[in-house]
């Protein structure tokens, strides 16, 4: 009877684990979505409003869920005070600080840090664009994302699975 | 204050260097920028040279500061708070106006539009950054001379570049907006399409322009002119630099609609006035502005009859 439940308490274990390791994963898929929602609404305040970003960053904080929305917020009242810093530097700085607890990759996190190198554009259809692309660098991301969940998740429930086996047949 | 707005048109890794200066806010008038060749001053009537450390300097020593074109390009960013596509309209002007009302004219290489117009600029690497002072009570000579038994007449202020027209036209703004021992507080219009008077940012004026001042922003005279009469009521119109014909158009119009008009125009004579379209009896006081000693000051006001009334 014990022997019976020690089994089943580590095949739930083991499982569990590998459950874990898979909403991670879909946590990052989930989190990556949301920074697109994001840029895709600052570009499409920079093609309608066409505001200074402090503002555009705000206006798009206040929609955005959190980390990215209060990152953004932060920002935009870090660009406000004016003490001379540029703008590659508050945003690295504050999203570096946001990144701490999420579960991105370093790939996925730096795109995120390189958003300023797009911006900088004269004409606010050359800036859309600009953000288009942007935008299009991290659909491909989404995708690959997407991919390897479908494969990954799989994989890593079945080991989950034959770990648990392999512990139940070892230990008991 | 100022002196805070002035260093906050600089990023911080090029602000140090401006400390020095903008601890002359009061006489200084223009910081004068181009690519590859001395950082120029302008404080009171001299031209002064910037050095590598920030000190200032009569004449071109080795130490001196030669602005690199990504340094320029650093501050245009800074200066459109990272967002050039929101100056886009300003840049293709050929003037950014910064909070306080400071104005950094730039040039570079233009990009034209297939009918010739002018599309945007690119490679800026000419700033000139005009510094706003606002002084309160700059008008109290002239408040006297261009009121009749409490009747404001129609001002034309004519004076040359750097003469203090704008100076001048503000603080009338304030004193006939908030009223003065000369007359009743009136209902004032401005039509800032450099946000040079105001000094707005955001919509929100840096200056103080009176209570009863209505401030529409960065709109054409021409147009601003008639939007203002339509829409809020004034029985005064201010403009700074009138010139075209479409500007005289409408100042003629607004006589129509029975406002009185107060604007200033590039000049030093009444042949450069009549040169600009400006009807002989249209305006029924002329002040004429100049450099006097170290500043600005009234140099004379007639009347549209040509009579002398300060000198």
């Amino acid at each position: 009877m014990l022997k019976g439940a020690g089994a089943v308490l580590l095949m739930l274990g083991s499982c569990g684990f590998a459950l874990s390791i898979c909403r991670e994963r879909n946590r990052r898929l989930q989190l990556l979505k949301e920074m697109r929602e994001m840029f895709r609404l600052l570009q499409n305040e920079i093609c309608y409003t066409a505001l200074p970003l402090p503002e555009i960053l705000k206006l798009v904080g206040e929609k955005v869920n959190a980390p990215f929305g209060k990152a953004l917020l932060l920002t935009a009242e870090h660009m406000r005070l004016e003490n001379g810093e540029e703008f590659q530097t508050v945003w690295e700085e504050k999203m570096k600080e946001m990144l701490k607890e999420t579960s991105l990759t370093a790939q996925q996190k730096q795109l995120l840090i390189n958003f300023p190198e797009c911006m900088g554009m004269n004409e606010s259809t050359g800036q859309a664009n600009a953000l288009n692309r942007y935008i299009e660098e991290l659909e491909l991301m989404i995708a690959v994302q997407r991919e390897e969940e479908k494969s990954k998740n799989k994989v890593i429930m079945s080991l989950g699975i034959a770990a648990g086996l392999f512990m139940v047949i070892i230990l008991l | 204050m100022k002196e805070e707005q002035v260093l906050n048109i600089f990023p911080n890794r090029i602000r140090e260097r401006f400390q020095k200066t903008a601890k002359r806010v009061d006489e200084l008038q223009e910081i004068r920028l181009a690519a590859e060749l001395p950082v120029r001053v302008i404080c009171g009537r001299k031209e002064l040279f910037l050095n590598q450390t920030g000190e200032l300097s009569e004449i071109i020593g080795t130490d001196c500061w030669y602005i690199h074109a990504g340094e320029m390009e650093q501050i245009l960013n800074h200066i459109c708070n990272y967002s050039r596509y929101a100056y886009e309209e300003d840049i293709r002007r050929g003037f950014i106006t910064v909070p306080g009302g400071h104005r950094i004219g730039v040039a570079g290489q233009v990009i034209l539009n297939e009918n010739g117009t002018v599309r945007n600029m690119k490679y800026i690497r000419y700033m000139n950054i005009r510094i706003s002072h606002e002084i309160i009570g700059a008008a109290d000579t002239l408040m006297p001379l261009i009121h009749e038994d409490g009747k404001l007449m129609n001002t034309l202020l004519i004076g040359p570049p750097r003469s203090g027209k704008t100076t001048m036209l503000r603080d009338l703004i304030r004193q006939i907006s908030n009223g003065s021992k000369w007359a009743r507080g009136r209902q004032v219009g401005v039509i800032d399409e450099r946000s040079e008077i105001a000094g707005s940012y955001m919509g929100m004026p840096g200056n103080h322009l009176g209570i009863r001042t209505d401030i529409l922003d960065g709109c054409p005279k021409d147009q601003g002119i008639m939007m203002l009469i339509r829409s809020m009521a004034p029985e005064v119109i201010a403009v700074d630099e009138i010139g075209s014909s479409m500007d005289m158009q409408s100042v003629r119009a607004a006589w129509q609609c029975g406002c009185r008009m107060i604007a200033t125009i590039h000049g030093d004579s009444m042949e450069d006035v009549y040169r600009h379209g400006i009807d002989k009896r249209g305006f029924e006081r002329y002040v004429f502005l100049g450099r006097n000693g170290g500043g600005f000051g009234l140099m004379e006001v007639r009347s549209a009859e040509g009579e002398m009334k300060h000198a």
